[in-house]
């Protein structure tokens, strides 16, 4: 046994450490590597876009469009945009239900702020929008599905965040 | 002392490629995949025994390394941080494929003779790649990469008396196989 062991052992020490691969496995790392590098900057560039997008809405965009009707100006919640989300039927609901609350009572709303929202939801939406767009590009890309339920929850949020200002909405809803 | 400054101009290479690619050059991260995928290959087809699995983890491996090179530290050697990383990414894949048969209910891997791996092999390769598969990842770590028992136990997760076993098995089985094949 101790003279396997040995020739064991010493055919241990002639195993070569390098081998080198049949095929040239470079190109489909390369591949992967580059698109998970876009993939990041795409997700870096829009969340910033995104997020400066919505300050800058908050902040000073006018009334685009005074003739915009009230209530035209609330987007519904396309159940087809929701398909890359991943999030979950109640989320969807509750989303539908409160946009439906916010279009009702939209007049309510001082002008001013009414403005401010209906600016707001057109820029999120049209950020939904891209992403949904991006993410048919590609649709691995787990960071654009992560943007994208940002996106609706920050659609959701500012949605709730106005209904404080309109005093028939807290009625309705309490 | 003309090798010993040769290795010391290649790892300070390979640290100037490693920065390089940690701020998002694909071409120095190709030098030090041209440099390393000798090694990684050969640890995967080792442990996989099966030359498309190898190449997929390699693959698999260098994509992981390239994500996660922000946080080489340079505390150790370039090298050893992707040897690593890429024992973590062979037995992740392992144990999802082995629990993708199980849920199909194919035959189970740990009993399932390797296929020898396509390549020139030695006598000791072709009957490393016979090892049953548990067997062969213990003998290829603590074996042939001189990982500890406890390393190969932890990555392995299972005790370090289970792996101390499978390791006088694999041995046994080996040094039988070398007799019979001399």
């Amino acid at each position: 046994m101790n003279d396997q062991n040995d020739a064991l052992d010493q055919a241990l020490t002639k195993l070569d450490d390098r081998i080198e691969p049949q095929r040239d496995l470079w190109p489909g790392i390369e591949a992967k590597i580059s698109e998970r590098k876009g993939g990041f900057w795409q997700w870096r560039v829009a969340a910033s876009v995104f997020a400066a997008s919505v300050l800058v809405g908050l902040l000073i965009i006018p009334p685009d469009d005074a003739t915009t009707t009230v209530a035209s100006a609330v987007p519904e919640a396309d159940e087809e945009l929701f398909r890359y989300s991943g999030l979950d039927a109640e989320f969807v609901r509750v989303h539908q239900r409160s946009l439906d609350e916010l279009a009702d009572h939209l007049a309510d709303l001082q002008p001013a702020t009414r403005e401010v929202v209906i600016a707001n939801l057109k820029i999120i939406r049209a950020s939904i929008a891209e992403i949904n767009e991006a993410i048919e590009r590609e649709p691995n890309n787990v960071e654009l599905r992560q943007l994208l339920r940002m996106a609706y929850e920050q659609e959701l949020a500012i949605v709730n965040g106005f209904r404080r200002s309109a005093p028939t909405l807290e009625r309705t809803t309490t | 002392m003309l090798l010993t400054m040769s290795a010391e101009r290649q790892e300070d290479t390979a640290q100037d490629d490693v920065a390089l690619a940690a701020s998002g050059d694909t071409r120095a991260y190709e030098r030090l995949y041209r440099t390393h995928v000798p090694h990684i290959y050969a640890l995967y087809l080792r442990m996989t025994a099966n030359r498309a699995e190898a190449e997929d983890a390699t693959q698999d491996a260098f994509v992981q390394a390239w994500r996660k090179i922000d946080s080489f530290r340079g505390d150790s050697r370039f090298s050893s941080w992707l040897h690593r990383i890429a024992v973590n990414v062979v037995l992740g894949r392992m144990r999802s494929r082995k629990r993708e048969m199980e849920r199909m209910r194919l035959v189970d891997p740990e009993t399932q003779t390797a296929t020898p791996a396509e390549h020139d092999i030695s006598d000791l390769e072709r009957a490393i790649a016979g090892l049953p598969e548990r067997a062969r990842q213990v003998f290829v770590l603590a074996g042939v990469y001189g990982y500890t028992h406890e390393q190969v136990a932890e990555a392995l997760d299972v005790a370090v008396g289970t792996c101390k076993a499978h390791l006088h098995r694999a041995r046994q089985m080996l040094a039988e196989q070398l007799e019979a094949t001399t």
